[in-house]
C-alpha cells in the first residue's frame, strides 16, 4: 500500500527533488519554444476571412457557435455531466437540504434588500450580455455564469427558485443546452444536408436560438451544482 | 436515411446517438435505461455499418462544412471501425448486465444510465475526431463519466479512488492540453491529417508529443503511472469496472498509437519507442505479480489490467521495426479486443461472486458460496484467454506477438511474454481454483454465509462476454480481415 501517508507531505529532498525537476522541465519547454525560428501564424485570419458568412460579427461567437460549435457541444456536455453527478438525479434526502435555507433566511435584512435589489439588474445584465455576443464579447457562457450567480443570490438570501432539485422542469433545463446544439445539428442535417452547417441567411438568428437556450441551460446546472454542494453553509452557525 | 451505409454521415449519427441517449435518460427519468438501452443498441447496428463501409476506404466528414483548418474534421479507417465496434459490442453487453445489477429506480440507477451513454459518446468522439482540441474535449468527457460512474459505489473508499483517479486525470488533461497549446503556436492548425503533413522534428514538435504522451500514459495507467488504476477498477460497481478495464483505457491507448505512429510520427524516436517497451515489459511483470498477491478478487482482476496493458506498450518496439510491424499492428488490435471481451467478462463474473458470497476476499470464497456454473464457466473462459491459451483471442493476440518478436529478433520480449503468461496462470489458477474448493471457510467470518440468488441476466451477460473472447480465437482470420494495418502507417 504506497501512499497512505498522502496527507503528511513529501519529505524535503523529495521536494527539492520535485521542485529542480518542474524546472528543468520548463526550461526544456522554454528552450524548445525559443528555438522555434519560424514566424508562428494562427488562425485568426481564417477566421476573418470567413467571418461574414458565420452570421455573426464576433469573432469569437463565429469559432464557439458555428466554426467549431462541436467543440462547443461537448463541453455543455461536461457541465451537463456536472450537474447530473453532482445534483440533478440525486434522492429527496438532499430537498431536505434545499429547505434548510428557507428557515435560515431570517438571516439578515441587509442581504434581504441587497438580493431584491441587485437579481433582477442581473437578469438584465445576463440578457445583455447575450444580446452583444453577436458582435462584442459576450454570449452564453457569460449570460449563464451572470444568470446562475442571481440565482445564488437569491438562494443565499432565502429565496431559492428551485425547491426540488428532481424536479422535471429542472431536468429539462439541464438537457436544454446540450439539447438545442444536437437537435440544431441534426435538423440542419436535413435542411442543409451538413451536420452544423446553418444556411448562411439565417444564421444569426439561428444562432441566437442554441445561446438563448445554451443561457438558461449553463444557469440551470451551475445553480443545482451550487444547491448540491453549498446548501449547508447558511444553517450551520 | 436509406443512402446511409457507406456515407460519411454514420460519423455524425455514432457520435450524437449515445449523446441523444443520454439527454433522452435524463429527461425521461423513469425511462431513463430504456432510452439508453435503445441508444446502445442502434449504436451497435451504426458500429456494423462503420466497419462494413471503411472496407472499402477511409471516411471524412467536415462538420459544418468548414474544412480542416477552420473546422472539425471527423476521420475513420479500419482502425477507428473495429475500435468502435468492439466498443459497441462489449458496451451492449455490459448494458444489458446492467438492467439487473442496478436496483430499478435507485438514483445510483438513474445517474448510471446518463453517465455511461456520455462516456459512450466521448469514447466514440475519440475514435473518429480529427482535430487536437476536440481530441481533448472528449477526453474530459471521457476522464469525467468515469470517474463520475466510479463515485455511483457507496462507501469512502470509492470516493477516495474516484478523487485520486480524477487528480490523476485532470493532469493528464492538462499536460495533453499544453501539448496541444505548443502544436497550434508552431502549426497555425488543430487538425490531425495536416499536423501530420506540416511536422518535423524540431525540439518543439518533441516537446509537445512528449508532453501529450506523458498526459495519456497517466490516463492510460502504464506503469509506473498506474498507481490510480487499482482502487478505482477495484472500487467502482462491476458494470463500471468492466467499462473502465475494457473500453476507457483503450480509448486513451488508440490515442496515443495515433500520435506516436501516424500524427508525429516524425518527431517519436527509436529511444522513446523502446523505453515505452521496456515499461510495457515492466508493467507485464509487475501487474502479474501484484495480481498473485492480491487479497480481493476484483483487485486481482484490476492488476491483470496493469498487467495488461503493459502488453500493448511492449508491442512498441515491434511496431516501429521496419518489417515485423505489420504482424506487430494484427497483434495489437488482437490485444485490445481479446482483452477487452475476457477482462469485461472476468470484472462481470467477479461482481456476481460478490454479490452471491457478499464479500470478494479470496480465502474466504468456496465453492458453497458462489454462483452457479454460468458465472464460473465465464470466469474460466476469459481467465485462459488472459493467459493466452488456445483456442480464445488471448492466444491468437500472443501467437502473433511472438511471430512478429522472432521476425524482429527481439529474444527479451519473447521471454517477457512467456513469462507473463506463466505469472498470468498463476493468478487465474488461484481463482479457478477456488471453484473446486469444498471445504468450510475455517475461520467464521463477521457474518454468516449469505447466499444471495442473482438475476440470471447477469450470468449469461458475462458468459456471452467471455464467449465473444473464445470467437476471437476461433474466428482469428475473418476478424484480421476487417483490419487494414497499412492504413495506420501513413
Amino acid at each position: 500500500m504506497r501512499s497512505n501517508e498522502d496527507n503528511a507531505g513529501l519529505p524535503p529532498v523529495a521536494r527539492l527533488l520535485l521542485a529542480i525537476g518542474m524546472v528543468a522541465i520548463g526550461l526544456v519547454l522554454a528552450w524548445a519554444l525559443w528555438s522555434h525560428s519560424e514566424t508562428s501564424s494562427s488562425l485568426a485570419a481564417a477566421v476573418m476571412t470567413e467571418l461574414p458568412r458565420s452570421g455573426v460579427s464576433n469573432p469569437v461567437t463565429a469559432v464557439l457557435l458555428n466554426f467549431r460549435a462541436f467543440d462547443t457541444m461537448l463541453e455543455l456536455a461536461v457541465l451537463l455531466l456536472v450537474a447530473v453527478t453532482v445534483g440533478g438525479l440525486r434522492d429527496p434526502r438532499e430537498v431536505s437540504a434545499f429547505a434548510q435555507v428557507k428557515q435560515a433566511a431570517s438571516v439578515s435584512p441587509l442581504l434581504q434588500s441587497l438580493a431584491r435589489d441587485l437579481v433582477p439588474i442581473m437578469m438584465l445584465t445576463s440578457g445583455y450580455l447575450l444580446w452583444i455576443g453577436a458582435k462584442a464579447p459576450g454570449g452564453a457562457f457569460q449570460a449563464g455564469a451572470v444568470l446562475a450567480a442571481a440565482a445564488v443570490l437569491a438562494h443565499l438570501s432565502g429565496r431559492p427558485w428551485l425547491s426540488n432539485p428532481g424536479d422535471w422542469r429542472i431536468r429539462a433545463l439541464l438537457v436544454l443546452g446540450t439539447g438545442a446544439f444536437l437537435v440544431s445539428a441534426l435538423a440542419l442535417l436535413l435542411v442543409t444536408g451538413t451536420y452544423f452547417r446553418y444556411p448562411p441567411a439565417l444564421a444569426g438568428a439561428w444562432i441566437l436560438i442554441i445561446e438563448t437556450a445554451a443561457t438558461l441551460s449553463i444557469a440551470a446546472m451551475l445553480y443545482v451544482t451550487f444547491c448540491a454542494v453549498v446548501p449547508m453553509m447558511p444553517s450551520r452557525r | 436515411m436509406s443512402e446511409l451505409p457507406g456515407n460519411p454521415q454514420l460519423l455524425v449519427w455514432l457520435i450524437s446517438l449515445p449523446l441523444l441517449g443520454a439527454l433522452m435518460s435524463v429527461a425521461c427519468r423513469k425511462a431513463g435505461r430504456w432510452t439508453a438501452m435503445t441508444a446502445m443498441i442502434g449504436n451497435l447496428v451504426l458500429a456494423c455499418l462503420l466497419l462494413a463501409a471503411t472496407q472499402d476506404g477511409t471516411l471524412r466528414y467536415a462538420l459544418g462544412g468548414w474544412e480542416a483548418p477552420l473546422g472539425i474534421a471527423l476521420y475513420a479507417d479500419t482502425f477507428s471501425a473495429m475500435m468502435i465496434a468492439i466498443t459497441a459490442l462489449v458496451g451492449a453487453v455490459i448494458s444489458g448486465y446492467s438492467l439487473s445489477y442496478f436496483a430499478t429506480g435507485s438514483a445510483t440507477e438513474r445517474s448510471f444510465w446518463p453517465l455511461w451513454c456520455l462516456l459512450l459518446t466521448a469514447l466514440n468522439t475519440l475514435f473518429l475526431s480529427g482535430d487536437v482540441f476536440n481530441l481533448y474535449v472528449g477526453l474530459e468527457v471521457l476522464s469525467l463519466s468515469a470517474v463520475a460512474l466510479v463515485t455511483l459505489a457507496p462507501g469512502l473508499a470509492a470516493t477516495r479512488a474516484a478523487l485520486r483517479y480524477l487528480l490523476a486525470s485532470l493532469m493528464g488533461s492538462l499536460c495533453y492540453l499544453l501539448g496541444v497549446a505548443l502544436l497550434y503556436y508552431a502549426h497555425a492548425t488543430l487538425d490531425l491529417a495536416l499536423l501530420a503533413d506540416l511536422t518535423g522534428d524540431g525540439p518543439l514538435e518533441r516537446a509537445a508529443l512528449a508532453l501529450m504522451i506523458v498526459g495519456l500514459l497517466l490516463k492510460t495507467a502504464l506503469f509506473p503511472l498506474h498507481f490510480w488504476l487499482p482502487p478505482a477498477h477495484a472500487g467502482a460497481p462491476a458494470p463500471v469496472s468492466a467499462l473502465l478495464s475494457a473500453l476507457v483505457l483503450k480509448g486513451t491507448f488508440y490515442l496515443i498509437l495515433r500520435l506516436w505512429f501516424d500524427t508525429l510520427e516524425e518527431a517519436a524516436n527509436q529511444l522513446g519507442t523502446l523505453l515505452l517497451g521496456v515499461l510495457g515489459c515492466a508493467a507485464i511483470l509487475w501487474g502479474s505479480v501484484q495480481a498473485i498477491r492480491a487479497t480481493r478478487l476484483k483487485q486481482l482482476v484490476a492488476y491483470s489490467t496493469v498487467a495488461q496493458i503493459g502488453y500493448l506498450f511492449a508491442l512498441f518496439p515491434l511496431l516501429g521495426h521496419a518489417t515485423a510491424r505489420v504482424t506487430a499492428f494484427d497483434s495489437m488490435i488482437y490485444f485490445i479486443m481479446a482483452h477487452a471481451c475476457a477482462k469485461g467478462a472476468m470484472f462481470l463474473a467477479a461482481g456476481n461472486i460478490l454479490t452471491v458470497a457478499g464479500h470478494d476476499r479470496i480465502a474466504e470464497l468456496r465453492a458453497a458460496n458462489l454462483p452457479s456454473a454460468i458465472t464460473l464457466f465465464a470466469l474460466a473462459i476469459a481467465g485462459i484467454s488472459l493467459i493466452g491459451l488456445p483456442p480464445t483471442g488471448g492466444f491468437i493476440a500472443k501467437w502473433l506477438m511472438l511471430q512478429s518478436a522472432f521476425h524482429a529478433g527481439s529474444w527479451w520480449l519473447v521471454v517477457v511474454v512467456l513469462l507473463g503468461g506463466l505469472l498470468a496462470a498463476a493468478y487465474v489458477f488461484r481463482v479457478v481454483a477456488i471453484c473446486f474448493d469444498r471445504s468450510e471457510v475455517s475461520a467464521p467470518t463477521d457474518t454468516a454465509p449469505r447466499v444471495a440468488t442473482i438475476n440470471p441476466g447477469r450470468e449469461w451477460s458475462a458468459l456471452v462476454l467471455a464467449l465473444a473472447a473464445l470467437a476471437l480465437g476461433l474466428l482469428a482470420a475473418p476478424a484480421l480481415a476487417l483490419f487494414d494495418a497499412t492504413a495506420l502507417m501513413g
